[in-house]
């Protein structure tokens, strides 16, 4: 395996073109281990699209190493999947932001190429529309990474069956 | 919510990448699975039969796919520090977890991520359908 590259590593830019003709989906990509694997692909030279239920997508994709050179996918909106849980949370859950989930793209802030998508990926048809939209806007993927979960712990006598579906 | 997020989404994301891949003739998935996706961890249960249910899918993707250029695996982590995991595992509970991982820590999130880029990269065309414990040793013991 090669070496990881540290925080302040990522500081000073890009690490190696090795992913650079790829495009990278990251599930879970605002915070924890889906942020991480982010910054490792866009460190290469990757183009990444974050998909989260948080509205911090935007500014995580936007801090990302950018492709110098390259402008990003074109900035529009559209509904990708209500905004919702996707990340690894201990919640319970419930968004209660707006009903009108939309797509940002993150290209304005930092010219990178990535882009952050907010949906719900429990909304049936919500990653078939991420997907289309991707490769409408930024390419075919090569590189998905499944990083979105929840980990909601009780004995299993005590389990609401709304935590298990 | 565990299932749907933990299993499902994964699997309809895996499934629309999938046809564009296999168009394509090339892809690489990885799922975050876990250590829960091979042993039994309290209080885990909708966790741990959520990430055993990735297994199960990526063995039957890698070998609907491998022909066309697609690979599907699994990286299962023990406890990862991350902002939440340090929460979820601070104390003496985590005391007690690290105790028990062979090589005396948790993971950290760069460690994941270059596994999973070796998964990603075109060296990693030979594995598939794989499940990669990243635990320090704890499910071995």
């Amino acid at each position: 395996l090669r070496s990881s590259a540290g925080t302040a590593d990522r500081k000073i830019g890009r690490m190696s073109d090795e992913f650079s003709d790829q495009i990278v989906i990251v599930t879970g990509a605002a915070s924890g281990i889906g942020l991480t694997v982010a910054a490792y692909f866009a460190d290469r030279g990757a183009r990444i699209v974050g998909v989260d239920r948080s509205e911090d997508i935007a500014a995580a994709m936007a801090a990302l190493p950018g492709r110098p050179g390259e402008s990003g996918p074109a900035g529009k909106s559209g509904p990708a999947g209500e905004s919702g849980p996707s990340g690894e949370s201990s919640q319970s859950g419930e968004s209660s932001e707006s009903n009108e989930p939309g797509v940002i793209d993150a290209q304005g802030a930092n010219s990178g190429g990535h882009l952050g998508i907010i949906a719900d990926l429990t909304v049936e048809g919500a990653a078939d529309r991420i997907v289309e939209q991707v490769v409408a806007e930024v390419g075919v993927p090569t590189i998905l990474v499944n990083s979105a979960g929840v980990a909601l712990l009780d004995p299993a006598v005590d389990l609401s069956a709304r935590a298990w579906i | 919510m565990t299932l749907d997020i933990n299993l499902s989404a994964s699997f309809f994301m895996a499934q629309a990448v999938g046809r564009q891949m296999l168009a394509a003739g090339y892809g690489r998935i990885i799922s975050l699975a876990s250590q829960a996706s091979v042993i039994g961890l309290a209080d885990h249960v909708a966790y741990c039969a959520s990430k055993a249910g990735l297994l199960g899918m990526t063995r039957v993707l890698s070998l609907e796919w491998a022909r066309s250029g697609v690979t599907v695996n699994c990286v299962s982590p023990t406890v990862v520090e991350t902002p939440l995991g340090k929460l979820a595992w601070a104390g003496a509970k985590g005391d007690a977890m690290r105790e028990q991982i062979p090589v005396g820590r948790f993971a950290q999130p760069e460690e994941i991520a270059a596994l999973i880029g070796y998964l990603a990269g075109r060296d990693a065309a030979m594995i598939t359908g794989e499940n990669i414990l990243i635990d320090g040793g704890y499910a071995s013991v």
